[in-house]
């Protein structure tokens, strides 16, 4: 089944109503995810990265955020249009999410096994004993030492690392087909980011599932994807495999990201930065984004927003003076 | 002959802990005989994982905490036990730019008190008038409209606030600053900017820089010379090229191992370490990475390796040199 599409997602517009306006946080993303690949979805603070995860999830802060437009299909069906009860039986079990910052995902008065029984639970009618058996297996899966001692541990007990097994534990206890992940590394330390990358990698293959990673480590995009969403301000500027969008950068935007990362196995002398910083969100915007930014700006770019345009084989780019192919690499 | 601006002698950091569950009681040695030197004109950059004591020797060169034991020694002279106006004066000579430009800048006042008050402290600006100019001086040498200097923090972005807390570091011309994590909390694109004028700055005020980060891609950018810590000790110490052509250290060969790298051409065989860090509260005997290190010998578990020179300049605490 590998290749044919698990989560397809056209269109999708998630804006918030806040006391001073609208604020359009995701504004016609698309994108793709195949069965069997992991895709990641990278952007700076405010690219709506995680509002666009958070839709899929239907999680976003409600009543002031609503989905104004588009589709979210996933497995067949679309989750825009779901009721809450249908939206329950997917959330959590054949879509799964991790978060950031373990210690605030995880219920600090209650201990871990109690926790992961309890998502098991709240999916499946078994018996205590039976969901505990199944979060004790969930513990070993994600290679947590002493595990039936650390069923009775409790959250603040725990390192950082740990912790964040432990999220990946709950997360996986239901067999989900799709595992969102979002920012799952930020938080730790680089020795301890690597064991948790390398254990994704690991449980992706041997439990089969699909994964969405959000990250603003490009690092993080070039060592695990196989595809990248490249987003900006809401909208989506850049979507290919990783190793194209790496060799040829099209989006100004994209290369101005990757010139400006330090890189431990090359010297650089001065870094790029991208001059400016991300626009406002309120309201309508006419014209690309990025434009007030961007080094090849031209009059269009002010004026009229661009549209997503497959200018290699399967290298999407939404740019009306995007950068042609064999001229990546190194800036100048 | 190169002049050294700052030596650290054996520095110590015991913080005393109590209370908890079970009212554990104990010491934590969260800086642990540290030794280095760092040239005039050089930015030092140190290394290490959370917890690793890199902040906290930060804090106890600037003064902000007092040493249980060792010495500070600045332009030749000993720091380690100053007191008031003696103090008030190394601190004019000695800066810190911090990790969160929420945190460090204070809301309820406007730019020009947040920059200009150590001017006021040092008596450098006598009225307001004067200490506004100073503030619009120091506004446009770090990048930013000096009409801002009305403005209040919360009318600025993360990076803006970050230049703030430079020109606040720049306002009294220290000669050496020590910036904890000053890019940590921002994006990428905004990253390279403030490294940027960091480094355009060092050159244009003549500056020594004590770089505290725990991105290893930042710190090698950046510095010249880079102490790598764990557990409060140093692991190693080189220049930067020596030191990611010929790590010495397993833990830093481990951290090198761990970084990924923006190229997906080149994924590359990693040593991932196992485990956490141990608890500070109770470090193992012997080497404090014994309990990790994939080359532990039984001289680890009980011996603790001194730093030492192993080739000029590149030093290292490890039983296998």
């Amino acid at each position: 089944m590998a290749g044919d599409v698990l989560l397809s997602i056209r269109g999708l517009k998630t804006h918030f109503s806040t006391p001073n306006g609208i604020v359009t946080a995701v504004d016609g993303v698309s994108f793709d995810l195949k069965r069997g690949e992991t895709l990641g979805l990278v952007g700076e603070s405010g690219s709506g990265k995680t509002v666009t995860a958070l839709s899929v999830m239907r999680l976003y802060a409600k009543p002031q955020g609503r989905i104004v437009a588009g589709e979210i299909v996933f497995d067949g069906q679309d989750i825009t249009k779901m009721d809450d009860r249908d939206m329950h039986t997917i959330r959590g079990n054949s879509i799964a999410m991790i978060f950031q910052e373990p210690m605030t995902s995880l219920n600090p008065v209650y201990t871990i096994g109690r926790q992961i029984a309890e998502a098991i639970q709240a999916h499946r009618k078994i018996k205590t004993k039976e969901a505990w058996d199944i979060a004790l297996e969930s513990l070993k899966k994600v290679g947590i030492p002493d595990p039936e001692r650390r069923l009775y541990s409790f959250p603040y007990e725990m390192s950082g690392g740990m912790r964040q097994r432990a999220m990946i534990a709950m997360a996986i206890s239901c067999k989900p087909t799709l595992l969102i992940a979002d920012e799952p590394t930020t938080a730790l330390d680089v020795t301890i980011q690597a064991q948790i990358l390398q254990l994704i990698g690991e449980l992706k293959e041997k439990l089969g599932m699909s994964i969405l990673m959000i990250t603003h480590d490009l690092a993080v995009v070039a060592e695990i994807t196989d595809r990248v969403v490249v987003m900006y301000a809401g909208r989506v500027a850049e979507y290919a495999d990783t190793v194209s969008l790496f060799a040829d950068p099209m989006h100004p935007y994209t290369r101005g990201l990757m010139d400006s990362i330090t890189d431990i196995e090359k010297e650089t002398k001065q870094l790029y930065s991208i001059p400016g910083t991300v626009p406002s969100l309120l309201g309508e915007t006419v014209g690309c984004r990025f434009a007030n930014r961007c080094d090849r700006a031209t009059s269009v770019c002010l004026e009229k927003a661009p549209e997503m345009l497959e200018a290699a084989k399967g290298h999407w780019v939404s740019c009306w003076n995007r950068l042609g192919t064999g001229n990546g690499g190194a800036r100048k | 002959m190169s002049e050294f601006i700052l030596r650290v002698e054996r520095l110590t950091k015991e913080f005393a802990v109590h209370g908890g569950v079970g009212n554990r009681r104990g010491v934590v040695k969260a800086v642990s005989d540290v030794t280095f030197s760092v040239e005039r004109g050089q930015t030092f950059g140190i290394v290490g994982e959370s917890g690793c004591g890199k902040s906290t020797t930060g804090r106890l060169i600037m003064r902000l905490i007092n040493p249980t034991s060792g010495r500070i020694e600045f332009r030749g002279s000993d720091i380690t036990s100053l007191k008031g106006d003696a103090l008030r004066g190394i601190r004019r000579k000695i800066q810190m730019v911090f990790q969160d430009p929420y945190a460090s800048l204070n809301p309820r006042m406007n730019i020009s008190g947040n920059i200009g008050e150590p001017l006021m402290i040092h008596r450098i600006a006598s009225s307001a008038a004067q200490r506004d100019e100073f503030v619009k001086e120091l506004l446009s040498t770090v990048g930013l409209n000096p009409d801002y200097y009305s403005r209040y923090p919360f009318e600025f972005s993360g990076g803006q606030r970050q230049r703030i807390g430079i020109a606040r570091a720049l306002s009294l011309s220290p000669e050496l600053i020590i910036a904890d994590e000053p890019v940590s909390a921002l994006d990428v694109s905004l990253q390279a900017q403030i490294i940027n004028l960091l480094q355009d700055l060092k050159e244009k005020k003549n500056l020594t820089y004590i770089f505290i980060a725990h991105d290893l891609g930042v710190v090698k950018h950046i510095s010249d010379h880079i102490a790598v810590m764990y557990l409060g000790k140093i692991a190693e110490i080189a220049g930067k090229r020596e030191l990611f052509s010929t790590p010495l250290h397993p833990y830093t060969v481990a951290l090198f191992s761990s970084i990924p790298i923006p190229n997906p051409t080149r994924k590359k065989m990693r040593a991932v370490l196992m485990g956490d860090m141990p608890s500070p509260l109770s470090p193992p005997p012997g080497c404090l990475f014994n309990t990790r290190c994939t080359h532990v010998t039984e001289r680890c578990r009980t011996e603790i390796p001194v730093l030492k020179e192993v080739a000029p300049g590149h030093l290292v605490a490890c039983h296998l040199y």
